[in-house]
Protein backbone atom coordinates (compact mmCIF):
# COMPACT_ATOMS: atom_id res chain seq x y z
CA UNK A 1 0.00 0.00 0.00
CA UNK A 2 1.30 3.44 -0.88
CA UNK A 3 2.08 5.59 2.14
CA UNK A 4 0.51 8.99 1.56
CA UNK A 5 2.43 12.02 2.75
CA UNK A 6 0.40 14.78 4.34
CA UNK A 7 1.24 17.98 2.46
CA UNK A 8 1.92 20.95 4.76
CA UNK A 9 2.97 23.46 2.09
CA UNK A 10 1.17 24.49 -1.07
CA UNK A 11 2.71 22.69 -4.08
CA UNK A 12 2.00 25.76 -6.24
CA UNK A 13 3.32 28.68 -4.16
CA UNK A 14 4.99 26.88 -1.17
CA UNK A 15 2.92 28.86 1.38
CA UNK A 16 1.84 27.08 4.57
CA UNK A 17 -1.37 25.12 4.07
CA UNK A 18 -4.30 25.36 6.49
CA UNK A 19 -7.02 22.85 7.21
CA UNK A 20 -10.23 24.10 5.65
CA UNK A 21 -12.36 20.99 5.82
CA UNK A 22 -12.55 17.89 8.03
CA UNK A 23 -14.79 14.93 7.41
CA UNK A 24 -16.01 11.88 9.32
CA UNK A 25 -15.73 8.73 7.24
CA UNK A 26 -18.29 7.02 9.50
CA UNK A 27 -21.29 9.40 9.32
CA UNK A 28 -20.22 11.78 6.54
CA UNK A 29 -20.29 14.81 8.85
CA UNK A 30 -18.21 17.64 7.45
CA UNK A 31 -16.65 20.51 9.36
CA UNK A 32 -15.55 23.62 7.54
CA UNK A 33 -13.29 26.18 9.11
CA UNK A 34 -9.78 27.54 9.28
CA UNK A 35 -7.50 25.39 11.37
CA UNK A 36 -3.69 25.43 11.73
CA UNK A 37 -1.70 22.23 11.51
CA UNK A 38 -0.32 21.11 14.89
CA UNK A 39 3.46 21.66 15.16
CA UNK A 40 4.25 17.93 14.96
CA UNK A 41 2.18 17.51 11.80
CA UNK A 42 4.32 20.15 10.09
CA UNK A 43 7.45 18.03 10.56
CA UNK A 44 8.82 15.76 7.87
CA UNK A 45 8.17 12.05 8.33
CA UNK A 46 11.75 11.44 9.50
CA UNK A 47 11.48 14.16 12.14
CA UNK A 48 8.09 12.86 13.34
CA UNK A 49 9.61 9.38 13.71
CA UNK A 50 12.50 10.89 15.67
CA UNK A 51 10.15 12.67 18.09
CA UNK A 52 8.09 9.50 18.56
CA UNK A 53 11.25 7.49 19.20
CA UNK A 54 12.42 10.14 21.67
CA UNK A 55 9.19 9.83 23.65
CA UNK A 56 9.22 6.02 23.48
CA UNK A 57 12.78 5.99 24.88
CA UNK A 58 11.74 8.31 27.73
CA UNK A 59 14.06 10.97 26.33
CA UNK A 60 17.18 8.80 26.59
CA UNK A 61 19.44 9.88 23.72
CA UNK A 62 21.89 7.16 24.69
CA UNK A 63 19.27 4.46 24.13
CA UNK A 64 18.17 6.09 20.87
CA UNK A 65 21.77 6.26 19.63
CA UNK A 66 22.16 2.55 20.36
CA UNK A 67 18.98 1.68 18.46
CA UNK A 68 19.71 3.96 15.52
CA UNK A 69 23.37 2.84 15.27
CA UNK A 70 24.49 6.46 15.51
CA UNK A 71 26.79 8.22 17.94
CA UNK A 72 25.41 10.15 20.90
CA UNK A 73 26.41 13.61 19.58
CA UNK A 74 24.84 12.83 16.17
CA UNK A 75 21.51 12.02 17.85
CA UNK A 76 21.80 15.08 20.12
CA UNK A 77 22.45 17.24 17.03
CA UNK A 78 19.30 15.84 15.36
CA UNK A 79 17.32 16.72 18.48
CA UNK A 80 18.81 20.23 18.56
CA UNK A 81 17.80 20.69 14.91
CA UNK A 82 14.22 19.76 15.79
CA UNK A 83 14.25 22.15 18.77
CA UNK A 84 15.35 24.97 16.44
CA UNK A 85 12.54 24.05 13.99
CA UNK A 86 9.95 24.10 16.79
CA UNK A 87 11.17 27.52 17.97
CA UNK A 88 10.99 28.86 14.42
CA UNK A 89 7.43 27.57 14.05
CA UNK A 90 6.38 29.18 17.31
CA UNK A 91 7.44 32.65 16.12
CA UNK B 1 31.89 -0.17 1.00
CA UNK B 2 30.53 2.61 3.18
CA UNK B 3 32.84 5.56 2.46
CA UNK B 4 30.94 7.89 4.79
CA UNK B 5 32.15 5.75 7.70
CA UNK B 6 35.76 6.30 6.63
CA UNK B 7 35.29 9.99 5.93
CA UNK B 8 33.32 10.67 9.07
CA UNK B 9 33.26 7.81 11.59
CA UNK B 10 31.96 10.15 14.29
CA UNK B 11 28.43 9.99 12.95
CA UNK B 12 28.50 6.43 14.21
CA UNK B 13 30.91 6.38 17.16
CA UNK B 14 31.87 8.87 19.85
CA UNK B 15 32.28 9.08 23.61
CA UNK B 16 33.95 6.33 25.64
CA UNK B 17 34.31 3.94 22.70
CA UNK B 18 36.38 6.43 20.69
CA UNK B 19 38.29 7.43 23.83
CA UNK B 20 39.47 3.86 24.45
CA UNK B 21 40.36 3.25 20.79
CA UNK B 22 42.08 6.62 20.59
CA UNK B 23 44.12 6.17 23.76
CA UNK B 24 45.24 2.73 22.62
CA UNK B 25 46.22 4.30 19.27
CA UNK B 26 48.19 7.11 20.94
CA UNK B 27 50.04 4.57 23.12
CA UNK B 28 50.88 2.19 20.24
CA UNK B 29 51.88 5.07 17.94
CA UNK B 30 54.19 6.41 20.66
CA UNK B 31 55.83 3.00 21.07
CA UNK B 32 56.48 2.72 17.32
CA UNK B 33 57.69 6.34 17.28
CA UNK B 34 60.53 5.26 19.64
CA UNK B 35 61.82 2.91 16.92
CA UNK B 36 61.84 5.63 14.24
CA UNK B 37 62.91 7.71 16.01
CA UNK B 38 59.99 9.96 15.13
CA UNK B 39 58.86 12.92 17.18
CA UNK B 40 55.24 14.05 17.14
CA UNK B 41 56.32 17.40 18.50
CA UNK B 42 53.21 19.43 17.82
CA UNK B 43 49.54 18.93 17.13
CA UNK B 44 50.12 18.41 13.38
CA UNK B 45 53.81 17.45 13.42
CA UNK B 46 55.73 14.36 12.41
CA UNK B 47 59.49 14.87 12.57
CA UNK B 48 62.44 12.57 12.30
CA UNK B 49 64.45 12.63 15.53
CA UNK B 50 67.84 14.03 14.60
CA UNK B 51 70.74 15.79 16.33
CA UNK B 52 69.52 17.61 19.43
CA UNK B 53 66.43 15.41 19.47
CA UNK B 54 68.59 12.32 19.27
CA UNK B 55 67.25 9.30 21.05
CA UNK B 56 70.49 7.40 21.23
CA UNK B 57 70.16 5.10 24.20
CA UNK B 58 66.93 3.85 25.63
CA UNK B 59 66.47 5.63 28.88
CA UNK B 60 63.09 5.61 30.56
CA UNK B 61 63.01 9.40 30.46
CA UNK B 62 63.50 9.48 26.68
CA UNK B 63 60.78 6.92 26.12
CA UNK B 64 58.47 8.90 28.38
CA UNK B 65 59.07 11.95 26.19
CA UNK B 66 57.86 9.99 23.14
CA UNK B 67 54.76 8.91 25.03
CA UNK B 68 54.09 12.33 26.53
CA UNK B 69 54.29 14.04 23.11
CA UNK B 70 51.26 12.11 21.89
CA UNK B 71 49.36 12.76 25.12
CA UNK B 72 50.29 16.48 25.21
CA UNK B 73 49.09 16.95 21.62
CA UNK B 74 45.81 15.18 22.30
CA UNK B 75 45.07 16.92 25.63
CA UNK B 76 45.94 20.36 24.21
CA UNK B 77 43.84 20.17 21.05
CA UNK B 78 40.94 18.62 22.98
CA UNK B 79 41.11 21.32 25.64
CA UNK B 80 41.25 24.19 23.14
CA UNK B 81 38.44 22.74 21.02
CA UNK B 82 36.30 22.10 24.11
CA UNK B 83 36.66 25.73 25.22
CA UNK B 84 35.82 26.85 21.68
CA UNK B 85 32.75 24.54 21.65
CA UNK B 86 31.48 25.85 24.98
CA UNK B 87 31.82 29.46 23.75
CA UNK B 88 30.33 28.95 20.27
CA UNK B 89 27.90 26.06 20.45
CA UNK B 90 24.28 26.30 21.50
CA UNK B 91 24.25 22.56 22.17
CA UNK B 92 25.28 20.85 25.37
CA UNK B 93 28.79 19.61 24.55
CA UNK B 94 30.09 16.59 26.46
CA UNK B 95 33.81 16.66 27.25
CA UNK B 96 34.01 12.87 26.77
CA UNK B 97 32.91 13.33 23.14
CA UNK B 98 35.58 15.97 22.47
CA UNK B 99 38.33 13.96 24.23
CA UNK B 100 37.23 10.66 22.65
CA UNK B 101 36.74 11.80 19.06
CA UNK B 102 39.94 13.88 19.09
CA UNK B 103 41.91 10.87 20.39
CA UNK B 104 40.35 8.67 17.70
CA UNK B 105 41.10 11.30 15.02
CA UNK B 106 44.82 10.82 15.74
CA UNK B 107 44.73 7.14 14.68
CA UNK B 108 45.86 7.87 11.07
CA UNK B 109 49.25 8.97 12.46
CA UNK B 110 49.95 5.32 13.13
CA UNK B 111 50.20 4.65 9.38
CA UNK B 112 53.13 7.01 8.96
CA UNK B 113 54.82 6.13 12.26
CA UNK B 114 54.51 2.37 11.55
CA UNK B 115 56.21 2.74 8.16
CA UNK B 116 58.78 5.07 9.75
CA UNK B 117 59.64 2.47 12.39
CA UNK B 118 60.97 0.16 9.64
CA UNK B 119 62.69 2.91 7.64
CA UNK B 120 66.32 3.96 8.24
CA UNK B 121 65.15 7.53 8.76
CA UNK B 122 68.34 9.06 10.14
CA UNK B 123 70.43 7.44 7.41
CA UNK B 124 68.05 8.56 4.64
CA UNK B 125 67.84 12.08 6.07
CA UNK B 126 71.63 12.28 6.21
CA UNK B 127 71.75 11.06 2.59
CA UNK B 128 69.36 13.80 1.41
CA UNK B 129 71.17 16.45 3.46
CA UNK B 130 74.45 15.50 1.79
CA UNK B 131 73.00 15.14 -1.71
CA UNK B 132 70.88 18.28 -1.85
CA UNK B 133 72.25 20.62 0.81
CA UNK B 134 75.88 19.49 0.72
CA UNK B 135 75.86 18.99 4.47
CA UNK B 136 77.49 16.19 6.47
CA UNK B 137 79.31 13.13 5.16
CA UNK B 138 78.51 10.97 2.16
CA UNK B 139 76.04 8.21 3.04
CA UNK B 140 75.71 4.87 1.28
CA UNK B 141 72.06 3.97 0.88
CA UNK B 142 70.45 1.19 -1.19
CA UNK B 143 67.37 1.66 -3.47
CA UNK B 144 65.13 -0.33 -1.12
CA UNK B 145 65.94 1.96 1.80
CA UNK B 146 65.43 4.98 -0.43
CA UNK B 147 62.04 3.63 -1.62
CA UNK B 148 61.02 2.99 1.98
CA UNK B 149 61.92 6.58 2.86
CA UNK B 150 59.82 7.95 -0.03
CA UNK B 151 56.94 5.72 1.10
CA UNK B 152 57.34 7.15 4.60
CA UNK B 153 57.22 10.72 3.24
CA UNK B 154 54.05 9.96 1.21
CA UNK B 155 52.39 8.21 4.15
CA UNK B 156 53.20 11.21 6.34
CA UNK B 157 51.29 13.55 4.02
CA UNK B 158 48.35 11.12 3.81
CA UNK B 159 48.33 10.61 7.60
CA UNK B 160 48.31 14.32 8.38
CA UNK B 161 45.61 15.19 5.81
CA UNK B 162 43.48 12.25 7.01
CA UNK B 163 43.98 13.23 10.66
CA UNK B 164 43.03 16.89 10.03
CA UNK B 165 39.84 15.82 8.19
CA UNK B 166 38.89 13.56 11.11
CA UNK B 167 39.79 16.24 13.68
CA UNK B 168 37.49 18.71 11.95
CA UNK B 169 34.63 16.20 11.56
CA UNK B 170 35.06 15.21 15.22
CA UNK B 171 34.88 18.85 16.30
CA UNK B 172 31.89 19.68 14.06
CA UNK B 173 29.86 16.74 15.40
CA UNK B 174 30.88 17.00 19.06
CA UNK B 175 30.19 20.74 19.16
CA UNK B 176 27.28 20.76 16.68
CA UNK B 177 28.88 23.53 14.63
CA UNK B 178 28.75 24.06 10.89
CA UNK B 179 29.91 26.42 8.15
CA UNK B 180 32.17 29.42 8.65
CA UNK B 181 31.83 29.38 12.44
CA UNK B 182 33.13 25.79 12.59
CA UNK B 183 35.92 26.25 10.02
CA UNK B 184 37.30 29.52 11.42
CA UNK B 185 37.18 28.38 15.06
CA UNK B 186 38.81 25.08 14.08
CA UNK B 187 41.69 26.82 12.28
CA UNK B 188 42.22 29.24 15.20
CA UNK B 189 42.16 26.31 17.66
CA UNK B 190 44.71 24.39 15.58
CA UNK B 191 47.06 27.40 15.44
CA UNK B 192 46.71 28.04 19.17
CA UNK B 193 47.26 24.36 20.00
CA UNK B 194 50.29 24.24 17.71
CA UNK B 195 51.88 27.13 19.65
CA UNK B 196 51.06 25.56 23.03
CA UNK B 197 52.28 22.05 22.13
CA UNK B 198 55.44 23.30 20.42
CA UNK B 199 56.32 25.37 23.49
CA UNK B 200 55.52 22.67 26.05
CA UNK B 201 57.33 19.92 24.15
CA UNK B 202 60.35 22.16 23.50
CA UNK B 203 60.76 22.81 27.23
CA UNK B 204 60.23 19.13 27.99
CA UNK B 205 62.85 17.93 25.51
CA UNK B 206 65.41 20.63 26.30
CA UNK B 207 65.38 19.76 30.02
Amino acid sequence: MIEKILPVNCPACHAKLKIKRLGCTNCDTEINGDFDFPVLARFEKKEQDFVLSFVKHSGSLKEMAKEMNLSYPTVRNLLDKIIVRIKEMEI
Amino acid sequence: MNYSKILNPFTYIAGTKTLLWGLAGILITSIFACFGPIHLDGVLDIHIGLNNYSTAGWSLQQNLIFLSEGVINWITISGVLYISSVILSKSKVRIVDVLGTQAFARLPLFLSVFIGAFTPLEKASAYFLHEFANMGNEVDINPFQLGLFILFMLSTIISIVWMVIWMYKAYAISANLKGTKAIVSFIVSILLSEIITKTVIFFLVSK
